[in-house]
């Protein structure tokens, strides 16, 4: 595809250099150029054709002419020629004189011996005799012609004549010189005619050329150009006449719309006209628009200020309150520094808490080992009351078995027993103690444990808070720095606002100026031009 | 030990001294008291001969032993049942259980329910 589009485009573009080369000549060069070329062909053709064939027929009318010579004279030598007698003959070749083209001439008897000659040192020694009729032959520059002469004898001898071509030449050069001087004039006046035409064709054409560069310039005020000739060129130059008198009501109207006059509309026809009436017309509407938005631009520009005004003030105000809050953090870090101080306090007392819980617990351990002791003791005390109780009592029934004499021993084993019950009765009094002991070990115990547990998760929470502290900490320094950077910000804010209050004074001054000179447009018919206040 | 199909009031027998002692429970038969349940016993056991019997009595409390004639006993004013009579003591009136009468019940019954 490629291939063939390049195959396609070569050619074109040779085109185009040809062409490109042709549209930088001038119009009068390129009728010039033409002329030339025609011109050129024309004495090309008589330089090269016309003396050849001038040659030719010169040549061809030499021949005969020779040819009707060496005849004639062969034919008026005949009668009396008598080869025998060679100064008749010499007589009749003398004739020959008068001919200035004759170079030479001899007659040759029909043995072949020169009978008369003219210019015999000229004359060539191999001409054949016996002849039928002319003969011509060129011999360098010399035409020779042989003919054959009949004698009285009525043997057949040999005329040779040399023609001089010296002669032919003269004619040819002569021929040639004419023509080139033909050609000469032919090619000046040409070129002359055809520089005239062109001058003349072209001199309009400059004109609306230097013209339309002066509109180009932006120069309208020239005179019409009023070509009278009613050729096309003549044409154009009316039709140009016609397009600068539009472009001078065009301008004229522009210079209207440019001192501030949009009431008008230009009566023209085309789409220019139309795009000048759209323009005109959408320049009211922008003037009207203009207008309309300067005021607002005022009055937003007024609302700015106030609002600049207001968020000077506000900015003013947050700034002592970001003044206050930086102030609380400060206070707020103290505090946190206090609450990490009394947290590691904390830690330590629940630390110390913790030991002594320990250590209580470890006594209430051994103490519940010594009450079990003692549990076990008062089991073999109430074991051995009791052992001494039945001791008794099989005392007494022994004792009362003997009868009168068994009395005193009798009361000694109810005494006895009475004892035994006491102790019985004391040991579970003490029992009961030493379990309300025992309770109460391992209700402490339980409450030791209690301690513990609440003196670990004291200690864990302590820990917690010198932690939650200190990353507290890190986030009041955070906000602390926060509050700095907001501090600067809202000076720059209150910085911005007075540089906004500024820029708005400007702002409503600009549009209060724009009102004024949009105030200068006329965009109404009815409406006189308004002063500009 | 328990005995199979024995009266509630003679539970079972109790090994002592090399004979076999039928045990009377008086938790049966005095208002307010627990019957006795197999493999138990109380604080004390008395062992006790009335009429042609010897009888073993558990009891909670021994509180005293006392001699008492004849001429001390005297008939119980309600005349509660197995006590007919009472004493007077140091501590109070006490009742008098009459261990025959309360023998001849059981063996009255045993022989019913046989």
């Amino acid at each position: 595809m490629s291939v063939a589009t390049e195959g396609a485009m070569v050619p074109a573009r040779d085109e185009d250099a040809s062409l490109d080369v042709l549209g930088r000549l001038s119009l009068r060069a390129k009728l010039v150029v033409m002329m030339a070329s025609l011109l050129a062909a024309v004495v090309v053709f008589l330089m090269v054709y016309f003396p050849r064939r001038m040659e030719l027929s010169s040549r061809e009318s030499l021949q005969r002419r020779a040819e009707g010579v060496a005849v004639l004279l062969a034919g008026a030598t005949a009668p009396g020629v008598e080869f025998d007698d060679a100064n008749s003959v010499q007589e009749q070749l003398d004739n020959v004189r008068i001919m200035s083209e004759v170079v030479y001439a001899g007659v040759r008897s029909p043995s072949g011996a020169q009978l008369a000659t003219y210019h015999p040192e000229l004359v060539p020694a191999d001409v054949p005799v016996k002849l039928t009729g002319p003969v011509l032959v060129y011999v360098g520059n010399v035409l020779r012609v042989d003919a054959p002469i009949r004698g009285k004898s009525g043997a057949t001898g040999a005329l040779t004549i040399g023609f001089s071509l010296s002669e032919l030449e003269r004619e040819v050069q002569g021929n040639r010189v004419t023509v080139m001087e033909v050609c000469a004039t032919l090619f000046a006046i040409g070129l002359l005619v055809s520089f005239l035409i062109g001058t003349l064709l072209v001199r309009p054409i400059r004109r609306m050329r230097d013209a339309a560069l002066r509109i180009a310039a932006g120069d309208l005020s020239q005179a019409d150009l009023s070509v009278e000739s009613r050729d096309e060129v003549g044409l154009m130059a009316r039709a140009f006449d016609r397009m600068l008198h539009s472009l001078r009501e065009l301008a004229a109207s522009a210079d209207r719309v440019a001192h501030g006059d949009l009431v008008g509309r230009l009566e023209m026809e085309g789409s220019v006209a139309a795009a000048f009436n759209r323009m005109i017309e959408g320049q009211r509407a922008i003037v009207r628009q203009i207008g309309e938005t300067s005021v607002q631009l005022a009055t937003a520009a007024s609302e700015i200020y106030a609002s600049a005004q207001a968020q000077q003030a506000t900015a003013t105000q947050q700034s002592a309150g970001v003044e206050e809050a930086s102030q609380t953090m400060q206070s707020l870090l103290e505090s946190a520094a206090h609450i990490a101080e009394s947290a590691r306090g904390v830690l330590a007392n629940a630390e110390r808490t913790r030991e002594t819980t320990d250590g209580m617990s470890k006594r209430f351990a051994e103490l519940t080992g010594h009450t079990n002791r003692i549990a076990e003791l008062l089991e073999v005390i109430r074991e051995i009351a009791d052992r001494s109780d039945l001791l008794a009592l099989n005392a007494s029934l022994e004792a009362t078995r003997a009868g009168e004499a068994g009395r005193p021993f009798s009361l000694v084993a109810a005494e006895m027993r009475r004892l035994a019950e006491r102790v019985t009765a004391s040991v579970q009094d003490v029992k009961s103690l030493v379990s309300d002991v025992r309770a109460f070990g391992s209700s402490t115990i339980m409450s030791a444990e209690e301690g513990r547990r609440l003196a670990e998760s004291t200690t864990e929470s302590a820990r917690q808070i010198t932690l939650v502290t200190q990353q507290q900490r890190t986030g009041t320094e955070q906000v602390s720095q926060g509050m700095r950077d907001i501090t600067a910000a809202l000076t720059q804010s209150v910085a911005a606002a007075s540089q906004i209050r500024a820029s708005t004074e400007a702002l409503k001054s600009t549009a209060d100026r724009l009102a004024q000179m949009v105030g200068r447009f006329r965009i109404d018919g009815s409406e006189e031009e308004r002063s500009a206040d | 030990m328990v005995l199979p199909f024995a009266a509630p009031r003679t539970p079972g027998v109790l090994s002592w001294r090399g004979r076999a002692v039928a045990v009377l429970d008086l938790g049966e038969l005095l208002p307010g008291g627990e019957p006795l349940r197999a493999g138990t016993t109380r604080a004390r056991t008395l062992v006790v001969e009335a009429a042609t019997c010897t009888l073993a009595i558990p009891v909670d409390v021994v509180r005293e032993v006392h001699e008492v004639g004849p001429h001390q006993l005297r008939p119980a004013g309600d005349g509660a049942r197995h006590c007919t009579e009472e004493v007077s003591l140091l501590e109070g009136v006490m009742p008098v259980l009459d261990l025959a009468s309360i023998v001849d019940s059981v063996l009255l019954e045993e022989t019913v329910l046989s």
